[in-house]
């Protein structure tokens, strides 16, 4: 019997040997014939992609191959890629993921490129611009804006006669219309999905009461503030304007949330899921800015949907800087990429999509531009440690939303966990 | 082939048995064991080394390891709340659904044993969760089966029950996990009827011819003689659930949640090494996880001692 269970092992093993010995002949090794290419998304945006980076190889005969992923399982695979030294040429990098890829020098330094006139970024914002720069270099372009927002169904909105919330809004008017939603809609219906889990939502509610969440890679925000978010939500559940815990836990995906479900009028989102929100349902989906504190400051700023980064260990550093140029700056790779990426950088580019664009795509467009009128850039990107941060307030939030923890409990863990992640 | 066998036959032919001659074919035997020799250095051995040592530093996957004692583990235990829970989940996992499991695969290899008519097609059929069980679309399948508006509360609201949403709510969540173990029966119930198989029909009418009844010649008979199977399931499946991890991963979206209450071992584990860069401490949990089913495992197997009867033994106990 126990041969049996050894020979079971043993062919177990050999067949995963085997099948890692054929994975490391295939992944291994720089091929230098041709440049690496990595980035996310979904079919859509790669074809997209691809066919810019298709003009690239044609006007400059430099060959471009390519993997891409969904987000879920391509920062697995990309550091697990970059600790056996064979990552990409060409990276795309996301402005909460820079900050534990730059201090391990794994990504190239922009800025020589930039000062060479190889890489002209002067068309861009300076804040956008800037969002890749840290520890004085430049370590990612942007490739596309976005920023958080507040989507809403119109159709519902209007058909309970409920106003709809222009860009001026404040806390206190979500708290009002989701009551109102909920007095249409009745017991199913919430006003608003929980976004007490939201760290980004956490750090621009504190920002227009003038807290900065960190500053200089420390965190600043105060645990009276992170009390009374908490506190706010919990009471939003606590009468009914938001959904109790388990709705929330069982809509975690975008097709099953409350409000594809028709159960919510309002939800925390980025411009970019708007269209994926609005292919999911037959209402008409809009956006505008979060609330705001009455009186407070602007609290959101332009933040890159994604970036270009080229691999530090690339051995063709000048053909990856003529790549990012090309995808940033050619008016070939902008009509190619389209709003794929999500809304370009440039104004230009912007100005020579906009004609094309279908109403979900002008919208988001729009709401950029907004946006961009009312805002206050970041004073820096986050620190190291950001990415675990942000898993780390949708676990204290569940927590409160289950009564597993007190609010307070729950801020304590908050700083507590917080010290341990950011040292 | 066949020269062993004349050796046997004849007798002992002097240069058969030179130092030199024995040597080459102990190093034909290492020759042959080569491939799996070098795959189990190269692939397994080598690797548990290496994290034995990264266990023992703070490793990020992109700097070099750095060398810090046994902090990791003194973390673990006295400083990390979340890898009680997991312990406490993988436990609780284990605990139940193992039994259950085994229990499942031994009432149905009875009934298929009983030599109805399309025994194959059943066995078949019984066998097939093994197979899509391990699978993401499976898992995908369970968030929908036990979802709010799933099969299963359709089910419960034919006899007016109004369930809740299953894999949502902290308290039911990890048995919606166990139960989609529990249904992947397959394997064990496959050992189980070969052993049952196995089981002289003699002993059957022995028993019968004393008067023992249906329920009594299970304890005494069938069962006795079944334990070596028991013991070898047990071992097999119990290592397997402390290493469960595709089912966790799927049906919380790589969070564990609700709550962390399906947040397995090996998830957070790999949470750890992969999304939070901390493969050091990742390496640490690996070992502390290889520890307990060690430790789990010789407890099984001194106490086997006591329950599984092998049927060579001769004495009755």
């Amino acid at each position: 019997m126990h041969r049996q269970s050894q020979l079971t092992r043993r062919r177990l093993i050999q067949l995963g040997a085997a099948l890692t010995a054929s994975g490391l002949i295939g992944g291994c090794g720089r091929s230098s014939d041709s440049l690496r290419a990595t980035w996310w998304g979904d079919p859509n945006l790669n074809d997209a992609v691809v066919a810019a980076i298709d003009g690239f190889t044609e006007r400059e005969s430099i060959a471009v191959s390519s993997e891409f992923m969904p987000w879920e399982g391509y920062w697995d695979k990309l550091a697990t890629q970059t600790a056996g030294k064979s990552e990409p040429d060409l990276i795309m990098q996301a402005g909460t993921y820079l900050p534990e890829y730059v201090p391990r020098d794994v990504l190239l330094d922009l800025r020589p490129s930039q000062e060479r006139g190889a890489l002209t970024l002067d068309a861009l914002d300076a804040g956008v611009r800037d969002i890749g720069a840290r520890e004085g270099g430049l370590y990612a372009v942007t490739a596309a804006i976005n920023s958080l927002g507040m989507l809403f169904n119109v159709t519902m909105l209007r058909d309970a006669g409920i106003e709809v919330p222009d860009h001026t809004w404040t806390w206190d008017d979500l708290v009002e219309l989701s009551a109102q939603v909920r007095e249409y809609g009745g017991d199913e219906v919430y006003g608003v999905q929980d976004g007490g889990s939201d760290l980004i939502a956490l750090q621009i509610w504190a920002r227009q009461r003038g807290t900065e969440m960190f500053t200089d890679d420390a965190l600043t925000i105060t645990a009276a503030e992170v009390t009374e978010w908490l506190s706010m939500w919990e009471e939003l559940r606590a009468r009914g304007l938001a959904p109790p815990g388990a709705v929330t836990s069982e809509g975690a995906d975008l097709a099953t949330s409350p409000i594809v479900q028709g159960r919510a009028a309002f939800m925390i989102g980025w411009n970019q899921d708007m269209a994926a929100v609005a292919e999911l349902m037959s209402d008409e989906i809009g956006i505008t800015m979060l609330p705001t504190e009455s009186g407070g400051e602007p609290g959101q700023w332009l933040n890159a949907a994604s970036m270009w980064a080229a691999s530090a260990g690339s051995e063709r550093p000048d053909d990856v800087v003529a790549l990012i140029q090309y995808l940033l700056n050619d008016d070939a790779a902008v009509s190619a990429l389209g709003t794929w990426l999500g809304v370009p950088p440039l104004q230009r580019a912007r100005d020579q999509l906009r004609d094309g664009l279908d109403q979900t795509s002008t919208a988001s467009l729009d709401y950029i531009e907004l946006v961009e009128r009312n805002s206050r850039p970041l004073p820096q990107l986050w620190p190291a440690g950001f990415t675990e941060m942000r898993d780390l307030l949708p676990r204290l939030n569940e927590d409160v939303a289950f009564g597993r923890r007190s609010v307070d409990d729950a801020a304590d863990r908050f700083f507590a966990e917080a010290e341990r992640i950011l040292t | 082939m066949t020269a062993p066998v004349r050796t046997r036959s004849n007798p002992p032919a002097s240069q058969s048995s030179t130092p030199a001659r024995r040597k080459r074919r102990f190093s034909y035997g290492y020759l042959f064991l080569a491939p799996w020799l070098l795959g189990l250095t190269v692939f397994v051995a080598g690797p548990m080394v290496f994290s034995l040592y990264l266990s023992f530093t703070n490793f990020d996957l992109f700097n070099a390891p750095e060398w810090i004692g046994v902090d990791n583990f003194v973390n673990a235990f006295t400083a990390d709340e979340r890898f009680w829970n997991s312990m406490r989940v993988t436990t609780v996992y284990v605990l139940v659904s193992v039994p259950l499991k085994l229990a499942l695969a031994l009432a149905i290899a009875l009934v298929l044993q009983r030599g109805i008519k399309g025994l194959k097609t059943y066995r078949a059929i019984f066998y097939l969760p093994s197979l899509l069980g391990a699978s993401v679309a499976i898992a995908i399948l369970w968030r929908q089966v036990f979802g709010a508006d799933g099969l299963f509360n359709a089910g419960l609201a034919l006899f007016g029950i109004d369930g809740p949403a299953w894999i949502a709510e902290p308290d039911y969540a990890i048995f919606t996990l166990i139960a989609l173990a529990v249904w992947q029966f397959g394997s064990p119930m496959i050992i189980f009827l070969a052993g049952l198989q196995q089981i002289p029909g003699e002993l059957y009418e022995a028993a019968m011819v004393d008067g023992a009844g249906r329920v009594r010649r299970f304890f005494q008979v069938t069962l006795p003689l079944l334990t070596p199977l028991v013991f070898f399931n047990l071992v097999l499946q119990m290592i397997g659930a402390f290493q469960a991890f595709t089912p966790a991963f799927i049906i919380s979206n790589g969070t564990g949640g609700p709550s962390d209450s399906t947040l397995f071992y090996t998830l957070y584990l790999y949470e750890q090494g992969f999304t939070n860069f901390r493969m050091g401490y990742a390496s640490a949990l690996a070992w502390i996880l290889f520890a307990v089913i060690a430790v789990f495992t010789a407890v099984t197997f001194v106490s086997s001692r006591y329950w599984v009867h092998y049927g060579d033994e001769g004495g009755r106990t």
